[in-house]
């Protein structure tokens, strides 16, 4: 049994594909390793089926931080919808950055079905980051100095 | 180098010819310079060659009207020219659809885009908040008038996603979270797609440095990307060699 | 208003113990669109699914989510149990609080507020899940096999024994491929012809088999359990019924010295010919390229001779059409020459250096030489054969980076078969390493070199040159550290196996795809090997990489075993996770970019042509082909006008599960 490792008070929102990911979290459960309270895991067929829509409205919803992960190139269930993911990736974060939404708050991993240890840490390491953040406050308030 | 007069010649010859119904060029009206759709011999005279129009000519051949026209020539710069060939690639136009009559005025937009150069490193160089900050003073200011989306040629989904609901992934009113969705799904839908005529920015009544956003997009996938087919939309292809670097 | 059934599971302590999910039961009772939340013990026991059954039945619900463990444990046991109270079972979704809750937390007040907003958020998912039913497309129940060695042999077989019509085609004018040629098989030593002959006259005399040979696929339509292919078949200028197959035309042919392709090029042929005596179909066809009557108009001695009147210089190739429900790509490989990647090996330029299948030739009892090993140039039985391996494999800068597996195994018995063929002989085995991984493989290496006295020297081949009519093999032992010149009588290349050099063009009329070293590519390369990305293609034998023949067999009926499975309904029942397009207000709002048939890695989206009802005109759309797509969403996240869905987890899905996860 591992120690416990306290909720950092946030919410990370992770979008994961059923294959890989999911599978690797459920790893972890099984093998009852334990990581950071925050993060909620929302299930998906494949990476490349995630759009960076999700993302916002996530942020919209409370979301301080967000995951998205999927299988390691070469091995998507469907073959190539994670390099199709990538590539979208590559763009959506550097827009986000530009537009001033905190690139510690998005965190794009690959972890496979067998990588438990890998999401429990990827979690706690995310948690720890955001938690010294602190909560996202996204655009909820039209007060901007005029 | 055809002479203006020549190329005058060569438009009215095609409606002599009966190749075309209709010419879409610049007209300038009173020292403004505005589109002109001219559908008769004598009104080849209003043209304007002198191509300083701000907006995209091409934009126009989106609309169902214009369409029926088909074939029509166009008097073109390279800003014309590279959006006609985007929308063949993307089958919203044929080959034989338009006739491109050129202008022989080089347009030049280098002093434009430098400053958006600096601009945009000068964004690069701030902290994320300062960032936010800048964009939302931009964004608070968005009427979601949707004239960016209207000037541009490549915006022609017949029913935008921004204006869908069941889900509302874009809140249409002109508050900020949906100003920046909005802003944010249209310069992601330009990925690989915009080719930096500025028509947009250009339309903005509010005078938002969308080119800021397009062009730094295109900076992104000039470098971020291994080879693709370029018959293909840039998001619906992959590389091996594709950057890797931001997956943990 | 949905009327959802929440279910929140204890799982004896494993999520009760840190959960608490009373609490849960009860939160979740108070969420618009509940009907009903309760918790208990064990919901998959049988007592717990009739709870469910039950509350399906007496509340009404329309839609259950069960608060328990992970979806990929007892999703299934879950939505069966909904399908029995007549419930349509994708109106179930399970909300993981085992797995990633209960099992990874301890802190039980996060823990279950975290299962809290996990239960929610399935919730507000399911009140948009809609009723889905599993596709069924029909099936057409017979396989085209393209490719008739050992692999396609088999597979056909086995189709054929399980009760199913196999269209069996090959490009050469007989079947056998590579394995016909081989003279004896490692590690048994068997003669190939002997075991695999009975195997071509099973296929001809098969009443479920239709054997085409000397016909090449043309093109194919349609998707799976429903291709429309067509099949060349070449012209024979012979008639296959009306020929006794006596033989007497290739005899009488006074066009003899073709270089047999059968016989690598080291014996000759006709121009009317069967490849080999043992030929099925035993019917010669006429090399048009070389046949006088055929090019210039004189000779006609064949139809003059033949007793039958089985010869008609007029014949043309043939286009026919077939139904299949599923085809089988068993096209083997082809081996490599050296002479454009290694020309200091000096293949080409030397008669005596041949390569391995040159050397199966050599020792063929059927082959040019009737199983006397003899020198190419000289006809002298040679007394000192140097063989290399790898000689072409394992090379990146050639272009040719994998193993090419099976040489290690033939080199040895190469060796083996001339040491029992000239016992005086010597054989050197030039070697990077020995790859002898199968049953008794590592058995048969180790009788090579202590009973048959093969010379191993662990080392590469410089150069191969010849002195005074003498060849030189300059090669190195590292082992012993010493540089070693050989004065060989003839050298022996075991040159790489490579794709066939139409592989590519194959895999483009089937619509399959194909790796950097174009060899087909499976499915997945673990747990689908046999399979193709695309539904309804399979992979036998060595076209996917190089194998050896109890490989091969071993693929070609784990193939006839899919094909069985796919053949086995009357209708194919898929999951509906599939895409979908989208209508808003009754109108196709597609542009027609296709952006997404251009992602699709399945080839699933279609374009059709239909009326734009707002501007009354013609336009052509995307149309997703449900048979062939495999849900992945990527189309629907490509598609910019947001046109497309996935079914099971849709836009609407999605959303509300997002924002039912923030909070209420």
């Amino acid at each position: 049994m591992q120690e416990s490792i306290p909720s950092q008070k946030i919410k990370i929102f992770a979008f994961v594909c059923n294959w890989c990911t999911y599978a690797g979290a459920d790893l972890a459960g099984t093998a009852r390793m334990h990581y950071a309270a925050d993060v909620r895991i929302i299930r998906h067929t494949c990476t490349g089926r995630i759009d960076p829509l999700f993302l916002i409205k996530a942020f919209e919803n409370g979301a301080d931080a967000v995951i998205v992960s999927g299988c390691h190139p070469n091995d998507c269930h469907y073959n190539e919808g994670n390099y199709l993911a990538r590539r979208r990736w590559a763009v959506v974060r550097k827009l986000f950055a530009f537009m001033g939404i905190d690139d510690k708050r998005i965190h794009f991993s690959w972890v496979s079905a067998a990588e438990g240890a890998k999401w429990a840490q990827l979690v706690n390491d995310v948690a720890a980051k955001v938690a010294q953040l602190g909560p996202m406050k996204y655009l909820d308030s039209c007060e901007v100095d005029l | 180098m055809k002479t203006i007069e020549q190329q005058k010649a060569e438009i009215v010859h095609l409606f002599e010819q009966k190749k075309i119904s209709m010419v879409v060029a610049f007209e300038n009206y009173r020292g403004i310079v505005r589109p002109v759709f001219v559908k008769d011999i004598k009104d080849v005279e209003k043209i304007s060659f002198d191509m300083s129009g701000k907006q995209n000519l091409a934009t126009y051949l989106k609309r169902a009207e214009i369409k029926k026209q088909f074939p029509l020539a166009m008097v073109v710069r390279p800003t014309e020219k590279s959006s006609i060939a985007l929308l063949i690639k993307e089958n919203q136009l044929k080959v034989e659809d338009v006739l491109l009559i050129e202008s022989m005025v080089s347009q030049d937009q280098i002093e434009w885009k430098k400053a958006q150069d600096i601009e945009i490193d000068r964004l690069w160089k701030m902290s994320f908040s300062e960032r936010m900050d800048f964009w939302k003073k931009n964004f608070q200011n968005c009427i979601r008038c949707y004239a960016c989306r209207q000037s541009c040629p490549h915006c022609y989904c017949q029913y935008c996603k921004a204006d869908k609901n069941q889900p509302t992934w874009v809140e249409r009113s002109a508050h900020l979270q949906g100003n920046f969705s909005w802003n944010f799904l249209r310069a992601f839908h330009q990925a690989g797609r915009c080719i930096e005529c500025g028509a947009c920015e250009n339309a903005c009544p509010a005078n938002i440095p969308l080119m800021l956003l397009n062009r730094m997009q295109n900076k992104i996938t000039a470098e971020s990307f291994g080879e693709s087919d370029p018959k293909k939309y840039l998001l619906s292809d992959w590389s091996k060699d594709d950057d890797n670097s931001f997956f943990l | 208003m949905s009327r959802i059934g929440v279910f929140v599971c204890h799982c004896g302590e494993n999520i009760g113990r840190t959960v608490d999910c009373g609490k849960v039961a009860l939160e979740s009772g108070k969420l618009q669109n509940v009907a009903i939340s309760i918790d208990y013990k064990y919901m998959c026991s049988s007592p717990g699914q009739e709870l469910i059954k039950n509350s399906i039945r007496e509340h009404g619900l329309d839609g259950v989510v069960v608060a328990a463990c992970s979806p990929r444990m007892h999703e299934k046991t879950f939505r069966g149990a909904c399908a029995q109270a007549a419930l349509n079972p994708y109106l179930c979704e399970m909300a993981n609080i085992r797995e990633h809750c209960s099992w990874v937390h301890d802190d039980k007040e996060a823990a279950t507020a975290k299962a809290m907003d996990i239960v929610r958020s399935l919730v507000a998912k399911t009140v948009r899940n809609e009723k889905l039913f599993p596709i069924k497309i029909p099936v057409t129940k017979r396989a085209l096999v393209i490719g008739g060695g050992v692999g396609g042999i088999q597979t056909a077989l086995d189709i054929a024994n399980s009760g199913h019509e196999v269209i069996l085609i090959d490009k050469s004018p007989s079947i056998g491929g590579r394995m016909a040629a081989l003279s004896e098989t490692f590690p048994t030593l068997d003669c190939s012809q002997c075991i695999l002959t009975p195997k071509m006259v099973d296929v001809a005399q098969h009443s479920k088999i239709k054997l085409v040979t000397y016909a090449e696929l043309e093109s194919v339509e349609g998707f799976v359990g429903n291709f429309k292919v067509k099949i060349r078949q070449k012209a024979r200028y012979v008639d296959p019924i009306k020929c006794t197959g006596c033989g007497l035309c290739s005899q009488k042919c006074p066009v003899k010295n073709i270089a047999s392709e059968f016989d690598e090029g080291l014996g000759m042929r006709r121009a009317i010919y069967t490849p080999f005596p043992q030929a099925i179909p035993n019917r010669p066809v006429i090399d048009k390229n070389n046949c006088t009557k055929l090019k210039t108009g004189k000779c006609g001695v064949c139809q003059k001779i033949c007793q039958v009147g089985a010869i008609n210089y007029e014949d043309k190739d043939q286009i026919v059409e077939y139904e299949v429900g599923a085809i089988v790509v068993a096209t083997g490989l082809r081996a490599l020459e050296t002479r454009e990647i290694y020309p200091e090996y000096g293949q080409g330029r030397h008669k005596d250096i041949i390569t391995a299948m040159q050397f199966e030739r050599l020792a063929s009892a059927s082959g040019p030489t009737l199983g006397v090993i003899k020198r190419p140039s000289d006809g002298k039985v040679p007394e000192k054969i140097v063989f290399i391996q790898c000689a072409g494999s394992r090379d990146s800068n050639a272009g040719y980076p994998y193993c090419s597996k099976i040489c290690c195994m033939y080199t040895a018995k190469h060796a083996m078969l001339y040491k029992h063929k000239v016992h005086d002989g010597k054989a050197f085995v030039f070697y990077m390493d020995i790859r002898a991984c199968g049953k008794n493989y590592e058995e048969f290496v180790r009788r090579g070199i202590e009973e048959d006295e093969t010379s191993y020297l662990r080392g590469r081949v410089a150069k191969i040159y010849e002195e005074n009519g003498q060849l030189v093999v300059n090669g190195i032992d590292t082992l012993s550290g010493e540089k070693m010149s050989i004065k060989a009588d003839m050298v022996v290349l075991a040159t790489a196996m490579s794709a066939q050099l139409e592989s590519v063009h194959l895999a483009q009329l089937l619509g399959i795809s194909y790796d950097q070293n174009n060899f087909y590519s499976e499915l997945h390369p673990k747990l689908n090997p046999v399979d193709t990305a695309t539904a309804g293609i399979f992979l036998a034998g060595s076209c996917a990489g190089p194998r050896d023949i109890p490989d091969t067999v071993a693929s070609a009926g784990a193939v006839a075993a899919k094909v069985g499975g796919l053949f086995s309904k009357e209708l194919l029942e898929r999951e509906p996770i599939v895409a979908c397009t989208k209508s808003f207000s009754n109108m196709n709002t597609c542009s027609g970019c296709f952006s997404c048939l251009q992602a699709c890695p399945y080839g699933a989206i279609e374009q059709e042509i239909i009326v734009d009802k707002k501007q009354q005109q013609k336009k052509m759309v995307a149309k997703v082909n449900q048979g062939l797509c495999q849900g992945c969403g990527s189309c629907v996240s490509i598609c910019r006008a947001g046109c497309l869905d996935l079914k099971g987890f849709s836009d609407e899905q999605m959303y509300e599960s997002i924002i039912g996860m923030g909070g209420s």
